[in-house]
């Protein structure tokens, strides 16, 4: 056995890096659209209590007990299946979203459940109406209260972006595997790889305690 | 024609009359108190005032407008008149002192960011809070968050000032801050309408005192100083309050809602 050899994949470093983006912008438009959803799966069982409070949870329940990947799967080979022609990036996206909308939404309504119960009749009083109570009360409140959860759960999904690479996304891991695949260096791109992926995770805290420290600020 | 005349108000809970045909007057400037034992329909009766609480049937002239409290858009016409001070103040934790007195303003009212701040830093300093405009409510005192609740009130220009349990949190230093307080702003024409277990306050500060059992006005009290002297409330204060009642301290919240 050789000893390892990280020239081979130094060289192919700028193409790598390529994949960070990549990465970055799957998970950040999952999260998007998956937090966008969970904002109205959590409304649906904050403020019902009969079918459409056990849809909401069902659907948390059956996406948050199933493989990612399979989902990713449904999506990939089930829109053609109703005419919906779409790439392998948008499949990832849209089978993330989906993903992240019901852990999010189980995160959000957790969030929803600690807003006192006071401030829904005093948002009634000071005049405001249920868009406006939701947009600068329950939600702002029940986001600051769950910002570590949140900004965990993007962690995971930078993480589990990897998986993008099985569909023929070029994310990070894609280009890894694409490296690997002409320099046979499998090993020390995976090495690398997972370095750029801890560095990303370490930089993404940080974000994450500048963020909080700003909205701290912002009251 | 007195400035606020509510009459017959009725609640109902299935086949419970947790409030029936309650009603008081008030001038313009008054300090009306609600005492009355735990479960009299105090509470109930202060949120009837907001449209917080149903009703089957009442009517209130406030600055001559007549509103129908039965009627499904009351509650919005209410809360155009009214402001409320919640027993547990309500303040939201998540904003600035200065961001909750300015949210309504801004947001409903959609008066500009600048004159709502203007006006709300403006009564901070008259309610001596000028240096915690930036701060967040859970670094304020009992007192002080409860001023803030009450400026915040007051930011919604209300004909009438509700207040529910206003001392029960406080110390007996704190309780005689808000007595002159509530005291000052019935001076500049505000009316205030307080449910109470405190009755050193409630005797002090009244101009009127109603006093409700099971739902109905048993009696009511008028003048300050001497409201409390009505044989009923008398009674009733001897009773209920006496030395205990006037220390803040030792009264308790209400759960007659």
């Amino acid at each position: 056995m050789t000893g390892l050899d990280f020239n081979p994949v130094f060289a192919h470093l700028p193409f790598l890096l390529g994949g960070v983006g990549v990465t970055i912008l799957i998970a950040t438009l999952a999260f998007a659209f998956g937090l966008s959803l969970a904002v109205a799966l959590a409304i649906l069982r904050f403020e019902n209590q009969g079918a459409w409070r056990r849809l909401s949870r069902s659907y948390s329940t059956a996406l948050t007990n199933t493989p990612q990947l399979s989902q990713i799967f449904a999506v990939f080979y089930c829109l053609p299946l109703i005419g919906l022609m779409v790439s392998p990036f948008l499949s990832v996206v849209i089978g993330m979203t989906l993903n992240a909308a019901a852990y999010l939404a189980d995160i959000l309504g957790a969030g929803m459940a600690r807003v006192p119960p006071v401030y829904h009749e005093v948002a009634l009083t000071l005049g405001l109406n249920r868009r406006q109570t939701y947009l600068r009360v329950i939600l702002p409140y029940a986001g600051r209260a769950m910002f570590p959860a949140l900004a965990n759960h993007f962690q995971i999904m930078i993480l589990g972006s990897a998986m993008a690479s099985i569909f023929g996304v070029e994310d990070l891991t894609g280009r890894a595997y694409d490296i690997g695949s002409t320099t046979f260096r499998i090993l020390e791109v995976m090495l690398v790889t997972g370095g750029l992926y801890a560095l990303l995770s370490f930089a993404l805290t940080g974000v994450f305690a500048l963020f909080r420290r700003t909205m701290e600020r912002m009251v | 024609m007195p400035y606020i005349d509510v009459r017959d108000v009725c609640v109902r809970h299935g086949k419970n009359e947790t409030l029936r045909h309650a009603g008081f007057e008030a001038e313009r400037g008054d300090i009306v108190s609600f005492i009355g034992p735990s479960g009299s329909g105090k509470t109930t009766f202060l949120r009837t005032l907001i449209g917080l609480q149903p009703v089957w049937q009442g009517q209130m002239d406030v600055h001559g407008r007549n509103v129908d409290m039965a009627a499904p858009a009351s509650a919005r016409i209410l809360r155009e008149q009214a402001a409320i001070v919640f027993q547990q103040y309500g303040l939201f934790g998540h904003m600035s002192v200065l961001r909750n007195l300015t949210l309504a303003p801004t947001v409903v009212a959609k008066r500009s960011r600048r004159e709502a701040e203007h006006e709300a830093r403006a009564l901070l300093e008259r309610l001596g809070l000028a240096d915690k405009a930036d701060v967040l409510p859970a670094d304020l005192s009992g007192g002080q968050k409860q001023r803030v609740a009450i400026a915040r009130a007051l930011m919604l220009r209300p004909a009438l000032l509700l207040l529910d349990e206003p001392t029960s949190a406080l110390d007996p230093h704190k309780v005689r801050d808000v007595g002159v307080l509530l005291r000052d702003l019935a001076q500049d024409g505000m009316t205030i309408i307080q449910v109470s277990h405190a009755m050193g306050v409630v005797s002090s500060l009244s101009d009127r005192i109603v006093l409700l059992e099971d739902g109905q006005v048993r009696a009511v009290g008028t003048g300050r100083g001497y409201a409390a002297q009505q044989p009923d409330i008398a009674a009733f204060m001897n009773t209920h309050g006496g030395d205990a009642a006037t220390d803040p301290a030792g009264s308790r919240s209400d759960p007659d809602h």
